[in-house]
């Protein structure tokens, strides 16, 4: 399902450097594919690059944007989802180019309330750099 | 003290170590967080909270000082935020030595409460990147 019309800003209340999110490419009902970039004046970047580990950010990010396109309640509100949980995540790479694309990948497994478990991948020019199981509470 | 937020780069001011206790297995690292770090700038409008990725940096750091290295983050487990840490919050950030070499554990308390916890493990070279 295509998603042409919802702008980051009405999926999740992240403003600034610190919204990553960039562009909803697909989602289904339980999984979205999204753009995001890491601002280089974001706090989390030195050298030009931040972090991998900040790529869970967007992660997180991508998944409360799957919340407020699943919601049947408030369909354009934002939705916070505050990342609560990392069963685990992989780092194949060290850092993230700041000011570049990435590629975030997003499949909820499980659902209790306000609180949804995803699997998450993170790519930099196709290559995989952080991939793990991430819990976030939507509110 | 002034401490950067990524190990081993340039001090980026929004945070302060205030005190670090450090022995063979165990670094304590009491923190106080700036009400105007630029992590808090937009996150979220009216109702500033710290990213919780945020608090990897600050752990980083502490192991850092247990490994007397500059560390790199290989994964990471069973990593559990429990309690919200906004501007103005001081938090010790404890790391310790797990049994399974190259594994770190560690726990940010805010007050008596555990704030966060979960285990670091560590590369020794990276792959790329």
């Amino acid at each position: 399902m295509d998603s042409p019309t919802r702008t980051p800003e009405t999926l999740v209340p992240h403003r600034g450097n610190a919204l990553f999110l960039r562009q909803v490419l697909r989602h289904e009902a339980d999984s979205i594919e999204c753009i995001g970039v890491i601002p280089g004046s974001s706090a989390f970047v030195c050298e030009g690059r931040a972090p991998s580990y900040v790529g869970l950010e967007l992660a997180a990010q991508a998944a409360a944007a799957l919340e407020a396109l699943s919601s049947e309640e408030a369909p354009l509100v934002p939705r916070a989802g505050y990342l609560v949980g990392v069963r685990e995540a992989r780092f194949a790479s060290e850092w993230i180019p700041a000011d570049s694309e990435v590629h975030a990948r997003v499949r909820r497994t499980g659902r209790a309330g306000p609180l949804t478990v995803h699997d998450v991948v993170v790519e930099v020019a196709g290559v995989e750099c952080v991939a793990g199981v991430i819990s976030t509470y939507a509110r | 003290m002034r401490a950067g937020l990524i190990p081993g780069r340039e001090p980026s001011g929004e945070l302060t170590v205030v005190d670090s206790q450090a022995d063979a297995r165990v670094v304590t690292s009491s923190i106080s967080l700036d009400e105007a770090s630029p992590l808090l700038s937009g996150h979220f409008p009216g109702e500033p909270i710290f990213p919780g990725v945020a608090q990897l940096g600050w752990v980083l750091l502490a192991a850092e000082k247990l490994e007397r290295r500059t560390v790199r983050l290989s994964a990471l487990r069973d990593f559990r935020l429990r309690q919200v840490v906004g501007p103005g919050d001081v938090i010790d950030v404890i790391v310790t030595r797990a049994t399974t070499p190259g594994e770190i554990r560690f726990e940010i308390r805010k007050g008596a409460k555990v704030a966060s916890s979960g285990v670091l493990v560590l590369g020794s070279t990276p792959p790329h990147g």
